[in-house]
């Protein structure tokens, strides 16, 4: 007998928890570096952003990747170290509004996920009372 | 106006079914009962491995734990469901006037 089917329904709900974990951690990666001028690669940072992905069937979401904004943001700043031969220093396509926005979105849908696993579960500890 | 005798009552059908729940039924069950068990008791083991996970700071998310918790807890709370019907089932028959 496989008792994980029973909790197929909340483990759609967890991959829904997964997926807006992986994006709050993407904004805040993006909130940490919007003023940063360098990587590894060489460059200003670049804005990252959570690709997700519909599972087949009613199996949940997964997070296909990353996505990076090659977008820039020049600022004129001369005595800076990172500057180019005009002055202007590249800065990441950072919005911190529309970051803290996506914040609160992403936030909220995790909440939502949270409500969903709790319903699931009460209407199962509910079906238990079938047997009483 | 007669009484008509029972019909549609298909006898052989139940004297065949009566061959049938012998002891090869009886060990079925206590397979169904066993096998049920050892996966609630994996799923025990499982919240288990979870939480120590997160208390040594192994995990990757919290929400991975809390689900495991749950689920042990839902699949224990209805083998407990179980386990009392069963009981009461047992003393319902024990209470039987022979």
């Amino acid at each position: 007998m496989e008792v994980r089917g029973v909790f197929s329904g909340m483990n759609i709900s967890e991959t829904g928890l997964r997926a807006e974990k992986k994006r709050m951690e993407a904004i805040a990666n993006n909130l940490a570096n919007v003023n940063t001028t360098r990587t590894e690669e060489g460059g200003p940072y670049k804005k990252q952003e959570v690709i997700l992905k519909a599972k087949e069937g009613l199996n949940g979401v997964d997070v296909a990747g990353l996505y990076q904004d090659d977008n820039f943001r020049l600022v004129y700043d001369p005595q800076h170290p990172d500057a180019n031969k005009e002055g202007y220093v590249k800065y990441p396509d950072v919005d911190l509004p529309k970051e803290w926005a996506k914040m609160v979105t992403a936030s909220r849908a995790y909440e939502a996920n949270i409500a969903a696993f709790n319903l699931q579960k009460q209407s199962m500890m509910k079906s238990l009372d079938l047997l009483k | 106006m007669g009484i008509d005798k029972i019909s549609g009552l298909n006898i052989q059908g139940l004297e065949q079914g009566k061959k049938a729940t012998g002891a090869q039924a009886g060990e079925d069950f206590l397979s169904l009962l066993k096998e049920s068990m050892d996966s609630v008791n994996k799923m025990q083991l499982n919240a288990e491995a979870a939480m120590e996970q997160l208390a040594t700071g192994k995990a990757q998310d919290i929400h991975q734990v809390m689900v495991a918790v749950e689920e042990a807890n839902l699949s224990f709370m209805t083998m407990m469901q179980i386990r009392n019907k069963l009981i009461d089932a047992y003393n319902e028959l024990m209470r039987m006037q022979m």
